[in-house]
């Protein structure tokens, strides 16, 4: 659309890919905002709110990437029935995991009260829930339905904030944001029913990956830790300071804010949809297509010099793509770096704040380049080299973010954008040698399965049906 | 210690056919001695049904998958580079079709002690892929990469595998082909310094040549290379590996044994000094099979009988399309398939489907497995239009109860029906030889003796003359117990 259109051909195609690569996402961050500004004075819900968000992306992200790996093969193999099953199953274990993270907090909290506890626990279960469906949705090509259940569920959300109805506590709003996402996943949930009837209850192969493949499910949940790495080196680093952590508040045991940090990495992180939808256009319009051509010249019995051409296409491929990622991100986020100050809300404008949204800006910048790569190296099945990048990606935010925290206030929000750019370029450096040796990750790195050894009498291969008393010299 | 260790590949005792059976025979006939087997097969299958029943005097059976790899750690202390160029010589071998330097193979790929890395790492290190695409830049740059990789992981990941099998000591080793058995038994009698015997009923290396020049599935994997002109170079490449095996057992073996004279010339021609080749011909138990047989003339109709396998390489579509043949002039015959079917059964359906093509429908009968000392009386002739054969037993098993053959002209079956010296040839001849896939050819042979009792009873009677003088059982196994007893006693082939 973009290429072919003119230029509002162009702003049309960027438009959707942004809408299809980050519109759940910009509707919940709206929703959230939409909600806090309403009432700004309730500190409990946007702890709730983050707390939640955390959790249940950390934890699904675990399952994100083995779910659609299997989910791939499912539709390669036109094995449609095997879909919901497959969702049912994953959703079954993540919802098990949220209530057990979720029920651990409710039962050791002394505060807030029990019903606000147990309405958080069904949030974060819902949120859980429509991180697992979008991972399965996003086969179908529904957009409309997606966004509008998001759009749906976020008026609701938001109308729930409404004094007139004197719904103006914690657990008011709490619990209107709650329904508002209830809704959000029943329309997720009943679009994906819709294209994927059910035939059975459970298909619990869908998790043969975690096994298979280790470092796929690490892969993703680790990045989403490194995500928040920062933001619990922030929030739980108390000991860190002697001075205290600026804007650090404990609300209750395991309920940690520290805001302005959260809300101003949080605004910066909507700075980086423009990477998002060039990537989207870039993969779906050429990369694919010579991925696509790799695989097929293998299948197609190519010769290695014809294979190693496709090669050096990808190679091209993913040089322009890079370039014209990084370029148009590069514009957007240099352009709010420079009006930061602007961008800023009147109550929470100050020199230091801005300092950290700038910093924040460029961990962004570097994160969603990051995270790019990590897809990539995922496309062509190095694990563990993506699993690699997500790790250091953690680790690097986190000790970073704690160095920041040791040396100055000044310097916060620095720490994590050294760490993703870091990260960012090595990841990337891996990403190029290993395409550039495509030819032999493909076929010799393809493991020679062996199976254990028999381990009766002498050593070697070989599997004993008749042995009459010991063999030996 | 075990006196004798067989080494089989997809024979005895899990595949019936001549060849089991005349390792059953040679087991069951020398009680005396304690005998082990080696069964090369292609994946580890539990519970495999036995098609033999094991005689007490087998004190091992080990099965051992050409395909399925076991990983074995490295030797330690071994050097890893030694390991890899040794790799490196191993392809440039099979490549060539020549395997030079057997020890420096055995030192690091195998149980020599100095072996640097596992199998799987060998298949996957940056050392192998350096080989491979050195080897295919050189002699394949314009076949398909992802066929010529697979076939030479293939290959050399069997190789390996096979170099490692247990180490079962014995007194002496006996390969019942070269091949991937012609491997281990030469493997086993580097490691315990004791004799090799090979024996050959069919010649591995042609019959895997054979097999690979008419093989479909290479010729769709070489479907590009005729559009550039190319020759198939796959090929090529599993011919020499088969050549390049088929040498090396040759050459290690200590007496290498055939069953006439047409195999000792081919395993000549594909290696081995002719001054080392003996034969030894099969044999069959005479009093067991033999009986009178009702003359032809007496018969109400006319039965032509197979016995075999129920696979290609018996070609079973050329005897039901002479019989095709045979029928138009005799339309009271009928055709007996008697044998196994369940062996290839897509190639069973396919003759199922012949037969129904051609209208044989009630004339032909495929029984299954069968006591064939009945069946060959109550038959009138045999035929057998192999495409491939060595001393096939149940000719000598046929000529026990008189039975006239036609056979096509592979391996001993000449030999067998006219004779193989000129005493041997004075006794008359026992059948008529045909031309290999022949139908026209096989259905005149059938109606000539079919149409002339007196011809069909000279020939009875030469059969059962000349099982008597050559093919006796009893000499079979006074032969063998003697080459044993020689191998067992011998001192030893090679001192560390």
């Amino acid at each position: 659309m973009a290429e072919e259109q003119g230029l509002v051909g162009f702003f049309t195609g960027y438009s959707v890919a942004a809408a299809i690569m980050a519109g759940p996402w910009i509707m919940t961050v709206l929703t959230v905002l939409g909600v806090t500004m309403l009432s700004p004075d309730l500190d409990w819900f946007d702890a709730y709110i983050t707390h939640v968000y955390q959790v249940s992306l950390i934890t699904v992200g675990f399952f994100q990437f083995p779910a659609t790996r299997y989910l791939a093969d499912l539709l390669y193999k036109k094995e449609y029935r095997q879909v919901f099953p497959s969702f049912h199953y994953t959703l079954l274990i993540c919802l098990a995991i949220t209530t057990a993270i979720g029920s651990i907090w409710a039962l050791t909290t002394p505060e807030p009260p029990g019903l606000e506890r147990l309405v958080v626990l069904c949030l974060m279960n819902i949120v859980s829930a429509q991180w697992v469906s979008l991972v399965f949705l996003v086969t179908v090509h529904n957009y409309r339905a997606i966004l509008g259940a998001f759009l749906l569920g976020g008026v609701v959300s938001i109308f729930s904030v409404n004094e007139y109805f004197g719904f103006n506590s914690n657990l008011d709003v709490l619990a209107g944001y709650t329904a508002g996402q209830a809704l959000t996943l029943f329309i997720l949930v009943g679009t994906l029913m819709s294209e994927y009837p059910a035939y059975q209850a459970f298909d619990k192969s869908c998790l043969a990956w975690l096994k298979r493949h280790p470092s796929l499910p690490l892969a993703g949940g680790l990045f989403y830790l490194g995500i928040f790495a920062d933001k619990f080196a922030f929030r739980y680093g108390g000991w860190l300071s002697g001075e205290g952590i600026m804007g650090r508040q404990v609300l209750a045991p395991w309920l940690y804010m520290s805001e302005p940090y959260e809300f101003l990495t949080f605004l910066a992180q909507l700075t980086v949809i423009p990477a998002l939808a060039v990537f989207y256009i870039r993969v779906e319009t050429g990369f694919y297509e010579v991925y696509k051509a790799f695989y097929k010249g293998i299948d197609d019995r190519c010769t290695l010099e014809e294979l190693k051409n496709i090669k050096q296409q990808i190679l091209e491929e993913m040089k322009s793509g890079a370039r014209a990622v990084a370029s148009a991100q590069g514009v957007i986020s240099l352009l709010c770096f420079l009006v930061a100050p602007q961008i800023l809300p009147n109550y929470i404008l100050s020199s230091t704040n801005t300092a950290i949204l700038r910093a924040s800006i460029v961990a962004s910048y570097f994160a969603i380049l990051l995270l790019l790569v990590i897809v990539l190296l995922l496309y062509f099945e190095f694990y563990r080299e993506a699993c690699f990048s997500a790790l250091l990606y953690t680790v690097l935010n986190y000790v970073l973010t704690v160095l920041t925290i040791l040396m100055s206030s000044d310097l916060y929000g620095w720490g994590a954008a050294v760490a993703s750019c870091t990260a960012f370029l090595v990841a990337a450096r891996i990403l190029w040698v290993r395409v550039d040796d495509l030819l032999y990750q493909t076929f010799s790195k393809s493991p020679v399965e062996t199976l254990p050894e028999t381990v009766k009498g002498l050593p070697g291969v070989g599997r004993y049906r008749i042995q009459k008393g010991e063999l030996s010299c | 210690m075990i006196d004798v260790v067989f080494v089989l590949e997809g024979t005895y005792p899990y595949v019936s056919g001549g060849v089991s059976s005349w390792v059953q025979a040679l087991i069951t006939g020398m009680p005396e001695l304690t005998f082990g087997i080696v069964y090369l097969s292609e994946s580890y299958k539990e519970n495999r049904p036995l098609k033999y029943e094991i005689p007490d005097n087998v004190v091992c059976l080990l099965e051992v998958s050409v395909f399925d790899l076991v990983s074995l750690p490295p030797d330690e202390g071994a050097d890893r580079l030694e390991s890899w160029r040794a790799f490196s010589s191993l392809a440039g071998g099979l490549e060539r079709g020549e395997l030079d330097d057997f020890e420096d193979l055995f030192m690091h790929l195998g149980f020599g002690g100095k072996r640097g890395a596992t199998v799987a790492e060998l298949g996957t290190s940056r050392a192998s892929w350096t080989v491979l695409t050195e080897i295919y830049k050189e002699q394949a740059n314009e076949t398909s990469f992802v066929d010529f990789f697979w076939t030479w992981r293939g290959a050399l990941a069997s190789f390996l595998q096979l170099m490692l099998v247990k180490p079962i000591p014995a007194r002496c080793y006996h390969a019942v082909s070269t091949g991937w058995a012609g491997l281990v038994a030469t493997n086993l009698r580097r490691i315990h310094g004791r004799p090799m015997l090979l024996t050959e009923h069919g010649i591995y290396t042609n019959e895997r040549k054979i097999e690979i020049l008419k093989a479909e599935w290479l010729s769709t994997m070489n479907a590009r290379l005729s559009l550039r002109q190319e020759l198939g170079f796959l090929r090529k490449f599993w011919i020499n590996l088969f050549l390049a095996l088929g040498k090396l057992a040759y050459e290690h073996a200590d007496r290498i044994f055939s069953l006439y004279e047409g195999n000792k010339a081919l395993q000549a021609e594909y290696g081995a000094d002719p001054a080392t080749i003996e034969i030894v011909p099969n044999g069959v138990k005479i009093k067991y099979l033999e009986g009178e047989r009702t003359p032809l003339a007496q018969r109400e109709f006319p039965r032509v009988g197979f016995v075999g396998r129920v696979v290609p390489i018996k070609d079973v579509k050329t005897l039901i399309l002479a019989f095709k043949t045979v029928s138009a002039t005799l339309p009271d015959a009928c055709l007996d398939i008697l044998g196994p079917t369940e062996e290839d059964e897509e190639y069973f359906e396919e003759c199922r489907a012949l037969v129904g093509l051609l209208g044989l429908g009630e004339k032909v009968v495929f029984h299954g497995r069968v006591d064939v000392v009945e069946w060959f009386k109550k038959v009138d002739i045999q035929v057998l239009t192999s495409i491939s054969e060595g001393q096939p037993l149940v000719i000598l098993e046929g000529f026990c109860s008189g039975l006239p053959c036609v056979a096509s002209d592979v391996g001993s079956c000449r030999e067998l029906l006219e004779g193989r010296t000129d005493e041997d040839r004075a006794l008359g001849s026992a059948g008529l030889v045909t031309g290999i896939g022949n139908p026209e050819d096989t259905a005149q042979a059938i109606i000539a003796i079919l149409q002339n009792p007196e011809l069909h009873h000279s020939m009875s009677l030469a059969a059962r003359a000349r099982v008597k003088a050559y093919y006796d059982y009893d000499e079979m196994i006074h032969t063998y117990r003697s080459i044993y007893q020689s191998a067992m006693e011998s001192e030893g082939v090679w001192q560390a």
